[in-house]
């Protein structure tokens, strides 16, 4: 059975037509050609599918599509207006937290999350909150660094 | 499991979106074993993604007010089954009087998985794994399910479990809430997880509760089932002896069957179910 969805991605609405049991994934990979969000172990644990969903990171392999209709949802083309980089990917870019790529967008999206908490973060609790999303270059130590130091910057 | 890497879509199934628990109830009447009910997704679609289960009908149970509600009162603590680990941690009663599974819930899968996974859907699905089992035991939780053939009843958590991913639950039937009395002054709990990473499941997971009257233990991921055990006639004094600690664990020693898999061996669960059991009284009873 198909169905019709008004999805907004980055602010652009989107009518789409799905079936029930596609992903929220398929449909932004497939439907939309969204490739930033990554799809990797289909299972929840690598986390690079990460999006916000109404604004809270969620893995977009185990959200069905239906369940996004009528929702928000943000990829890292949503972070900075095009172009441009935004303070954390600048930071990326500064702390040298991209090695392969694979897994940078979940993290600028989750990092982007917790930046927007507007609490401040120590270097302990962001390795905690990280705990969803793996990079198997294993250079964690350049993103959490990436994210402390916006962190610092505007806790100033 | 079926070892899949590469992609598969999930089988074909309908979705049902009731907006009220009679019309869930009705649902489940209707297709039985035909369907699963949603909540956070993050086992079922799993589930569905390497055909363990493969429903007609999904029925999405968010809608439902009363899996919905998350209550603090005097008497006791309703966690709905459908509320999201992370809304439930926004609860701060749950920090001073639940401390075991507080403890449980804030590191329970992963920081993002939280957003959608559930208590209710942790105790469904079952896994001897089952992190919220051991805390919900020590806390006496009781869940309250519906069906519309039998209509509600009350099943204490430890007759919750009956084997690996099997439950007492009939398949009319619908996990509606947890709920958990409030404790007395001065009940300590604490939980313990022994884990390989940040986000892995637990080798061997403990948890216990200790006042005055009694004294409670859960272990999970050492059994079929979570193991429970009520030791409150070994506590005699508030001091732990070699020779009580010796009693309690023959008691514990007789209901654990560990097994050996990727993540551990028998032995190491035994030895590790010892050292948590240890810390564990430490922690509620010093």
């Amino acid at each position: 059975m198909k169905k019709q969805i008004t999805l907004t991605v980055n602010d652009k609405i989107h009518e789409i037509l799905i079936k029930s049991n596609e992903t929220l994934l398929d449909i932004l990979r497939n439907h939309l050609r969204i490739t930033s969000v990554k799809a990797a172990c289909w299972q929840g644990d690598c986390g690079l599918c990460t999006i916000l969903l109404e604004g809270v990171p969620i893995k977009s392999c185990l959200v069905l599509a239906y369940e996004a209709d009528n929702k928000r949802v943000i990829t890292v083309e949503g972070l900075s207006i095009e172009g441009s980089v935004s303070k954390l990917q600048e930071s990326f870019i500064n702390n040298g937290a991209v090695q392969c790529g694979f897994c940078t967008s979940a993290f600028l999206l989750m990092g982007h999350y917790l930046l927007k908490q507007g609490k401040p973060l120590e270097r302990k609790e962001i390795e905690h909150l990280l705990n969803g999303i793996i990079c198997r270059c294993t250079g964690y130590k350049q993103i959490i660094d990436s994210i402390l130091a916006v962190s610092s910057i505007s806790s100033e | 499991m079926t070892e899949t890497i590469s992609y598969v879509g999930l089988p074909k199934f309908e979705i049902e979106v009731p907006n009220s628990l009679e019309e869930a109830l009705n649902l489940l009447h209707i297709h039985q074993t035909n369907c699963k009910p949603l909540a956070g997704g993050t086992d079922l679609l799993v589930d569905l993604r390497h055909r363990l289960i493969q429903p007609n009908v999904i029925i999405d149970v968010k809608n439902i007010p009363e899996l919905k509600k998350l209550e603090f009162t005097p008497n006791e603590l309703t966690i709905g089954a459908a509320v999201p680990i992370s809304e439930v941690l926004t609860l701060s009663q749950i920090k001073t009087y639940y401390t075991a599974l507080y403890q449980a819930l804030n590191d329970m899968c992963d920081e993002i998985l939280r957003n959608r996974a559930t208590i209710g859907g942790n105790i469904a699905t079952a896994s001897p794994a089952a992190d919220t089992a051991g805390p919900l035991y020590t806390h006496q939780a009781v869940v309250e399910v519906q069906s519309k053939s039998k209509g509600s009843r009350l099943i204490a958590i430890d007759k919750f479990f009956k084997g690996v991913k099997k439950s007492d639950l009939a398949p009319d039937e619908l996990i509606v809430s947890i709920n958990m009395p409030k404790p007395t002054i001065n009940t300590k709990s604490a939980f313990m997880k022994m884990k390989r990473g940040a986000e892995d499941l637990a080798l061997v997971g403990a948890a216990g509760s200790h006042n005055q009257e009694h004294t409670y233990l859960g272990f999970t991921a050492v059994a079929p089932t979570p193991v429970f055990l009520d030791i409150s006639n070994l506590i005699i004094e508030k001091k732990i002896s070699e020779n009580v600690f010796q009693s309690i664990w023959k008691e514990i020693d007789s209901k654990i069957s560990p097994i050996t898999d990727v993540r551990s061996s028998r032995d190491y669960r035994i030895h590790i179910t010892e050292i948590l059991t240890r810390l564990i009284l430490k922690e509620i009873i010093l």
